[in-house]
């Protein structure tokens, strides 16, 4: 139960961490990535065509006679989508990915972000509408708590352009999934970083995702499309099963790494704030 | 084809409720798969043997059916209607020539491995009885159609020595002849039966007489040239430590062959002579050579040669016997005839030896004065019977005797003489006690001549008066003196240098003696109450009873076992089965293809 007030201790406990980590709040750690205007100095650089004259520093300029210019903090609301894959192949380990979700989003709405919750299936499916402050956390926990998997067959790369399509302002977006669509995740993360989201990616796989137990006749069925093929699986075909996800994962691991997308995989096993923890005490949602 | 058990192809029924078990059985199990589009790419891969696995189910059916259809035929007992289902005697030859070596195995070894095809082709479903023939038939097995207890028989089989008896299958042809003439109903009924049964002779064929209604399955054929001895002897020479020696040789080689003969006494390596020699094709002239300070005990002929099928005709055991003879002593008026029918005997290598005191055994007339006790002598042999004596109990009047009778011609007292010409002037009747064997009678039956036992001794009594009848004159006195003398001593028969295996021996001694026997292998076995054992095994013998210490050898000595070469013998087997029984093969059939779907089921379950 994501309600239940032990649970919501768990998550106070992050939130406390979380403020510790990142010595104020998650807005500061995400202002290294983007420079531009503003009041705070934040760093200097070298004059290039087009530049605002006004941000030369003449100063520097009349000690060393090189146009720079300064560069301020940008001062914009910060918002943190979470998109949850609430396909049938997270069935198993749902309410796991919830748990990541409602930790993420817990301490996202006690530094005053922004917060909005999809679902991710065949469809983008909203679960939390944008919100802001501590007084959202309760919905914002209802509304995780409600969600069920469904769908027929999850769309990561349609997904991520509707919901581009729904918001089109930069802001860190957290994919809380297994990874496996059957259409890949390339697209939806190129597209999603084309567009200037900070994005992260939470991998969810359990046991049942990573090793083939199944031995013998036996007529696979696929979780989302009901797809069905009688086969036997030998000790072979169970080592290319297991060869083909371990495959998979590094593909999602090196297609992350080309793209400066933060990872973490996790499995069940691992309690949720362990590993929320270990994300903070990384630097936060970058890569 | 013909089923024994029919009623169980009724059990092919069960094929039905199989087929509709298997065709419940093949639906897989549903397994849910959250990244089925990564076993799609999987599969792709292994398409080719999409054919072969949309298949397998129905092979895997067909193969249960094919092995339930193989053990329904099974216990239906199926039999080849060919086979005409008498019940068969398998006769295995086990003489001394079926030791040659043949193919890497002995000739034996092929018989048994005949017989054993044979009794695994019945399957149980007709009877067999196992017996061997060498000197006569032996039985190993009851008529059963139990095939292990077939196949225990056939292997307690072991190789003898002893070389095949003509006449020894005789019982089949006797039945033969009894059941081929029917003239009453008995001997129809005993046809009937006769037809119910088949005897097949697994042999090398090298065996004389074989019945009609015998059928020779020939084992062997490629064996090797063979050369062995076929004939020995030893015999002591008039002279002090002289004596003769033969030995005959054989061989089936087509060509000469080089040998030797070493002739060793006592231990064998203590060899004495070696005579190089060639043996040509067949039955070789006998050698007979003189041996100088010959001592007596055993000897040792052995053939040293360079290829040879049969071992155990390369040796030839023999014993060179020491003078033993029986000492007598004389007690009656007219010494002289007594002691001269003795010294008649005596010479060189005979066995009587006249002696003044003491002795085996005491000639004389009438009483003869000698109770019977332990200083008497062994054995008597009295005339004129008179007075009291523990031979006979009253003595009457004379009788006069016209036709004497014997009563056992060829009891060995009187078997060289004709009791009818014998004067038996001053015969008396006489009453004997029941033990008395009477071997010649008066025409009244008055006994005339009769031996008795009692009391350990033995004795012949003549019931004539030798004076009044002129017997002395008679050539037929001493020969009754000798003959009785070596009779009532247990002397009888010659003592052999060797006998041959399977012959029948007559040991030294008296009839109701008992003899130990020390076999060549150093086993004893004790005689009761008889002198006669069949040898078997070759080698030295060493003999213990109341006439002394005796030895004795055995060899093969059979030019029919060596003369081993059967290219000649026809074989006259009709077709019979051999091999496993459809059953068995079934059996296999049925486990094979178990085993074959098992493998499947395997797949299909553990992959």
């Amino acid at each position: 139960m994501l309600t239940d007030p032990n649970f919501i201790r768990r998550l106070d406990s992050l939130y406390l961490l979380a403020r510790k980590v990142l010595s104020g709040s998650l807005q500061a750690d995400r202002k290294s990535m983007k420079k531009g205007t503003g009041i705070t100095f934040a760093d200097y650089a070298e004059y290039y065509m087009g530049a605002d004259y006004r941000s030369i520093d003449w100063r520097v300029f009349a000690k060393f006679e090189n146009l720079v210019i300064k560069l301020f903090e940008v001062e914009e609301d910060a918002t943190i989508y979470i998109l949850l894959d609430q396909s049938q192949s997270m069935t198993g380990k749902f309410d796991y990915a919830k748990q990541l979700a409602a930790g993420l989003g817990y301490i996202a709405l006690n530094c005053l972000d922004r917060l909005a919750v999809y679902g991710i299936s065949e469809n983008l499916t909203p679960l939390l509408t944008p919100c802001r402050g501590r007084g959202s956390v309760m919905p914002f926990l209802k509304g995780l708590q409600d969600a069920q998997t469904g769908g027929s067959d999850s769309q990561f790369n349609t997904c991520s352009r509707l919901f581009q399509a729904r918001h089109q302002r930069r802001s860190v977006v957290i994919v809380i999934s297994d990874f496996l669509f059957p259409t890949g995740f390339d697209d939806g993360l190129s597209y999603l970083q084309w567009h200037k989201h900070d994005v992260y990616c939470l991998q969810v796989q359990n046991e049942a995702d990573t090793r083939c137990e199944l031995k013998g006749d036996i007529e696979l069925e696929c979780v989302e499309t009901s797809q069905r093929r009688r086969v036997t699986i030998t000790p072979r075909e169970a080592k290319l099963y297991e060869q083909a996800v371990a495959n998979w994962n590094q593909q999602l691991a090196r297609s992350c790494a080309k793209r400066g997308i933060g990872l973490a995989s996790t499995t069940p096993e691992i309690s949720f704030d362990r590993v929320i923890q270990d994300i903070l005490r990384r630097g936060g949602l970058v890569a | 084809m013909t089923f024994a058990n029919p009623i169980f192809l009724w059990s092919l029924l069960s094929l039905i409720p199989l087929a509709a078990i298997y065709l419940l059985k093949v639906r897989p199990n549903r397994k849910p798969t959250t990244a089925y589009f990564l076993w799609q790419d999987i599969f792709q891969e292994r398409r080719s043997n999409s054919l072969f696995q949309k298949l397998r189910d129905l092979f895997s059916l067909l193969l249960m059916m094919v092995a339930f259809l193989a053990v329904a035929f099974a216990l239906a007992k199926p039999v080849w209607q060919a086979d005409d289902q008498k019940d068969l005697v398998l006769v295995i030859d086990n003489t001394a020539s079926m030791n040659a070596i043949d193919s890497l195995s002995t000739r034996l070894d092929l018989a048994k491995k005949a017989a054993s095809e044979i009794v695994e082709s019945l399957g149980g479903t007709q009877r067999c009885s196992i017996a061997t023939v060498s000197d006569r038939v032996r039985y190993i097995s009851n008529l059963t159609d139990n095939p292990r207890d077939l196949l225990e028989a056939i292997a307690k089989i072991q190789p003898t020595e002893i070389p095949f008896r003509d006449g020894a299958l005789n019982e089949f042809a006797l039945s033969e002849t009894k059941d081929t003439a029917p003239s009453n109903d008995e001997t129809r009924v005993q046809t009937a039966a006769k037809t119910t049964w088949r005897t097949i002779l697994i042999s090398d064929g090298l065996v004389a007489d074989i019945p009609d209604s015998l059928e020779l399955l020939q084992v062997g054929g490629s064996a090797g040239g063979n050369v062995g001895i076929v004939a020995s002897d030893i015999q002591r020479l008039p002279g002090k430590d002289r004596a003769s020696a033969l030995i005959q040789l054989a061989s089936s080689f087509d060509a000469p062959v080089e040998v030797e003969i070493e002739l060793s006494v006592g231990e064998p390596d203590n060899v004495v002579k070696i005579i190089p020699t060639t043996v040509q094709p067949g039955i070789n002239k006998a050698l007979v050579f003189e041996l100088e300070n010959a001592p007596q005990g055993r000897w040792l002929v052995k053939l040293v040669t360079a290829t040879d099928a049969l071992k155990s005709d390369n040796r030839a055991f023999l014993v060179l016997h020491p003078v033993k003879p029986i000492p007598i002593r004389v007690a009656a008026e007219e010494r002289f005839f007594y002691e001269n029918s003795v010294l008649a005997f005596s010479g060189a290598g005979g066995l009587l030896q006249l002696v003044t005191t003491g002795g085996q055994m005491l000639v004389g007339q009438g009483e003869l004065g000698i109770q019977l006790g332990e200083s008497a002598p062994d054995d008597f042999l009295a005339f004129r019977p008179a007075g009291q004596s523990p031979w006979w109990s009253e003595v009457g009047d004379e009788i006069e005797v016209k036709l004497p009778r014997a009563t056992d011609e060829d009891h060995p007292v009187i078997r060289h003489i004709d009791v009818t010409s014998i004067p038996f002037v001053g015969a008396r009747r006489v009453t004997l006690s029941p033990a008395a064997e009477i071997l010649v009678r008066a025409e009244d039956d008055t006994p005339l001549i009769w031996r008795m036992s009692q009391a350990g001794k033995s004795a012949v009594v003549v019931n004539l008066d030798p004076l009044d009848s002129n017997f002395y004159f008679s050539a037929w006195f001493p020969v009754l003196v000798y003959s009785s003398a070596t009779h009532l001593a247990g002397r009888t028969d010659e003592l052999k240098s060797t006998w041959r295996t399977g012959e029948v021996a007559t040991l030294p001694g008296k009839d109701n003696s008992t003899s130990t026997l020390t076999l060549p292998g150093g086993e004893t076995t004790t005689l009761e109450n008889t002198r006669n054992t069949t040898m078997r095994q070759t080698g030295h013998y060493e003999i213990q009873n109341d006439a002394g210490q005796w030895q004795a050898a055995c060899s093969l000595l059979s030019p029919r076992e060596t003369l081993i070469d059967n290219q000649k013998v026809q074989a006259n087997l009709k077709p019979i089965r051999r091999g496993w029984s459809p059953v068995a093969w079934l059996t296999i059939a049925a486990i094979l293809f178990v085993t074959c779907e098992s493998v499947l089921f395997q797949r299909r379950k553990v992959g």
